[in-house]
This record gives structure tokens, sequence and C-alpha cells, in this order.
């Protein structure tokens, strides 16, 4: 059994304790084995903290024992991006500007977590402070793809990508602002989730710009997501700006099938750049969600959708800027030199071209929400339109392209969380250098119940989810 | 209307932040605004006066399912 458990999902791992087939001590026992074993590959893991899990996870089997369950998540251990602070614990988000001050408070994230019974063994890397796109970092060294450790991993939370995939957890906290969980999630060949703008709060997260954050679950299933935003989504009066919509039975909805749903395919912009080996894999996905009995629909995307990237690159810019002014000015020497100089382009946005970047944002949601969901249930797009990168290319003069690569990976990514909109990235084929595809499905705000709907039904019908990287 | 920034601009502004920069950075981060300003410029052109921030999230509520 020891061998098979880090294979399982979190859906499976989770109920084979709830029914005391296994305990939640074998299970920590069996990731962090797992964990020691990839991360001198992979470098994923900040930090192991072996002893309070293991006290936490003896005490989520006597409790279990006892007949008490916490919650959905009783005693499965996780891990999760180092930006989440909890209180007394320094959180370094990847940087060394933070350093080892502890944090004063517990961000609901990882409280809303701690109720259903989940276990942190750990916490994970990340690009300085979720600002990058590849998983590069100088100060921790660069996380490792599983597939192909000289590949990139997708950022920023590329320790979240990277350990879930190499069965070295079973979900993990990432944060997307601008594709930050569904990089890592479709580069690494798991599933990630982007929530609607505000669906989870952000309280005690770090911030990167908070026009643009969200909190979203990177996992190996559409289902765990579902079973995770359950557990995360709703209001928080520690966050203002954590939605009061009602939180659904995201589990329950799994159930209802996809047939009749509509999925939209964009006719321009999701169609630039495009890879013929990538575009393969996308074609092969529409032919299974139609085979599940979807409609596919062309649809005609508004002509703003390239002013729509470069909007949301300045709100990210100038947000970005303004938080780390202080640091800027008083402590240069301790960014990258990269993340440095993508902090100073936001000081230099003139004050009236954020303010304007924010007021096309209404505009821009009801014309995109014209255009598509007028029409459709959920926006089939593609991640990104090449093939993952490696590390050179995409490092400082590591190849004449750095700057359009790093570009087309985003490219795809930004455009949602200007718009606010729920998106789930998952694992749609291999090209044949064994490196994984993902696609996203897009839905209406607050309608993440959709998408993960229609994301489970694919991986009902497909096994690209199931496959596990060598390492 | 496209706003032009530019190198001396771009020193000026960092400097009165008190941010000090590479030498080439100004020209970098001019060369990149100016870019990026002329491609959204249409775009805020055509907002209407009444515009502002807060109608996002109205919009957000309005477009749930």
């Amino acid at each position: 059994m020891a061998a098979g458990i880090t294979s399982l999902t979190l859906t499976e791992v989770a109920a084979r304790i709830r029914t005391r087939e296994v305990s939640a001590t074998e299970v920590l026992d069996a990731v962090l084995a797992r964990a020691k074993e990839v991360q001198p590959k992979l470098n994923c893991i900040l930090r192991i903290d072996e002893a309070l899990a293991r006290a936490a996870a003896q005490l989520a089997d006597a409790d279990l024992a006892r007949g008490h369950l916490r919650g959905p998540l009783h005693g499965v251990p996780l891990a999760h991006k180092d930006m989440y602070y909890r209180a007394g614990v320094p959180s370094s988000c990847g940087s060394r500007v933070k350093g080892k001050v502890p944090e004063k408070a517990t961000a609901t994230a990882l409280k809303r977590l701690d109720a259903a019974g989940a276990i942190q063994f750990g916490v994970l890397h990340m690009a300085e402070f979720a600002y990058g796109p590849t998983g590069h970092n100088y100060h921790d060294g660069h996380c490792r793809n599983p597939w192909n450790t000289a590949h990139v991993t997708g950022g920023s939370s590329s320790g979240s990508g990277s350990s879930v995939a190499a069965r070295a957890g079973f979900a993990a906290l990432g944060s997307d602002t601008g594709g930050s969980v569904r990089l890592p999630a479709a580069i690494c060949g798991i599933t990630g989730l982007k929530v609607t703008y505000g669906r989870v709060s952000r309280a005690g997260a770090m911030p990167l710009s908070h026009s643009m954050d969200t909190v979203g679950p990177l996992a190996r299933s559409a289902q765990d997501c579902a079973l995770l935003l359950g557990v995360l989504a709703g209001a928080d009066p520690a966050d203002p700006t954590a939605a009061t919509e009602p939180v659904p039975d995201y589990l329950a909805r799994l159930a209802l099938p996809a047939k009749g749903m509509r999925v939209g395919i964009p006719m321009s912009y999701f169609t630039d750049d495009m890879d013929p080996s990538v575009g393969a894999a996308l074609t092969e996905s529409l032919k299974a969600l139609e085979s599940l009995g979807c409609e596919i629909v062309p649809v005609t995307l508004p002509a703003e959708m390239a002013a729509i990237d470069v909007a949301g690159t300045h709100i990210i810019a100038a947000e970005a800027a303004a938080y780390h002014g202080n640091w800027l000015r008083t402590r240069p020497q301790d960014y990258s030199p990269q993340v440095r100089a993508r902090l100073e382009r936001g000081l230099a946005l003139p004050a009236t071209r954020y303010i304007d970047a924010l007021r096309l944002r209404g505009h821009a949601l009801a014309e995109f929400s014209k255009a598509v969901f007028a029409k459709v249930d959920v926006l089939h797009a593609p991640c990104i339109p090449i093939p993952t990168p490696t590390i050179v290319e995409t490092d400082v003069g590591g190849s004449p392209n750095m700057d359009r690569t790093l570009a087309l990976m985003t490219k795809f990514m930004r455009p949602f969380n200007y718009l606010g909109l729920p998106s789930l990235a998952l694992p749609c084929g291999f090209l044949a250098s064994g490196l994984p595809v993902g696609m996203q499905l897009v839905g209406r705000p607050f309608d993440e119940g959709t998408i993960l709907r229609l994301g489970h039904a694919f991986q009902q019908a497909t096994d690209w989810h199931e496959r596990e990287p060598k390492v | 209307m496209t706003v032009k920034v530019g190198e001396a601009y771009v020193t000026e502004v960092l400097a009165i932040q008190g941010v000090a920069v590479a030498p080439e950075t100004p020209k970098a981060i001019a060369a990149a605004l100016a870019t990026q300003l002329a491609a959204v410029a249409p775009a805020y052109a055509a907002l209407p006066f009444e515009a502002e921030p807060g109608t996002y999230l109205a919009a957000l509520a309005k477009e749930q399912p």
C-alpha cells in the first residue's frame, strides 16, 4: 500500500484516511519519503516541517480513532507556495527581502485548509515575489520540470506544479495574477484552477497586484480542484474583496453530464503563434469534448484582446511597483536583477494610464461576455502556444528570443486575470518530446462549477491527467 | 491620444521616486512603454467619459450565470 499512496489523488487519499484504510501517519511517511527522493532533482520544496507534521498526523489519527472527523481533508498532508502566511513562521515569498521575520497572522486559505483537517508539511518553491512565469529563482535555485529537468516548470507557482506532478504532494495552493496557477499546471501536466476574482479570500497571502491576484489550487484532477474550492471559497471579514456570492456544492455538480454543453473555440487571438504540435493536441481535445456530447461553437472575440493583455500588464506593473517601492529604494541589491527590472517598469507608468487600464476593465468584461458567453457555456483555449521552453532558453542571455518566448508564455493567461474570469488548466496531450500540453476551460464569473464539471467529464474520458513523470 | 513616455521622462520619474537604476534602464523602460501605450491608446480613447474603475465589479456581478 505504502508504495502506491503517493499516486492516489487527493480525493482518493482523503477517502482512504477517512475509512481508516490507511493512517494519516502512513500517508505522511509516504509523502515525505517521496519529497526527499525528488527534491535533489527538482528543487521544488523550500522547507519541510517534519516534526510538526508528524505530531499533527498522530493527532489526526487519534482523533479519527475516537470518531472525530475534522473535515473533508482529515489527515491529508499538503505543502503550499511559500507566500501563504502562518502566524509565527517566516514566509520567504521566494525572496531575500522578506527575511526571517515571523508573520503576524495566518492566511485565511490556510485556516480553511486547517479546519478541513489538512496537515501542512512544508512550503514550496516559487518565483521571487511571484513575479515571473518560468520557475526561475536566482536566490533559491531554479525549480525543475519533472517531465524533463532541462525545461521550465512554469511559474510563479513552480514548486506547486513540480511537486504535485512528481507525486510529492496531492495538491498545493498557488496564486494566479497573470497565469501563475495555470502555467505550472499546464507545463507540469496537472490540473490548476484560477478562480473568479474575489472567489477565494486573499487575506494573509502575499500581494503582487491587488486588482488581479487570485488564490487557487493545483492538483491532479478537476475533481480534486472541486474538493479544494469547496473548502477555500467564500466571504471573509478579513478580506473585503472576497465575494459574498453563495458557494455551491462543486463536487455534486461534477455528477451532471457534459452532454449538451456549448463549448466555444476562439477564431482569433488564441490562434496566434500556434505551434502545430501544440495545436494538434488541442484539436484532439475538442474531439474528446464532442464525443461527450458537447457542441463546439466558433466564437469571434472582441477586437480589444491585445489591448486587454497590455492593460493587464500595466495594472500588475503599477500595483507591484507600489508595493515594492520602499524596498526598491532601500534594498535594491536584495532583488534579483530580473525581478527588479520588472518592478522598475511599473514606477514609470503614468497614473492616468493605470487608471485607464482599470476603467477599461468593466467595459472589456461586458464586451467579452457578450461575444462569448451569450453563445457558449465555456470557452476552450490553449495555455501556451509553444512547446515548453528550456530553463536556458528563458534565462537572461540564454537566447535572443527570450523576451518573445516569455511574452508567448503569458499571452493567453493574463487576459483572464484582467477580465476576472475563472479558468481551469488541465492536460490534453503530450508532445513527442514527452512534455505535456495544457488547455484552458474558461467560464462565466463565479461559474467555477461549470468548468470543473466539463474538466471532470473530459478527465473521465481521457487519461492524460493520470500519467506520472519518471523522476 | 498616445501618451509619449521618453527616456528623459523615465529617468526623471525614477529619480523623483528615489530609485537608483542602471544607466541603460530608462531607455529600455521607455522603449517598452512606448510600444505598449501605443497599443492600448485606441481602446482607452473609445471609453465613454463616465467609465470609471468601479464599473468592473458591477460588471463582474452582472455577468454571473
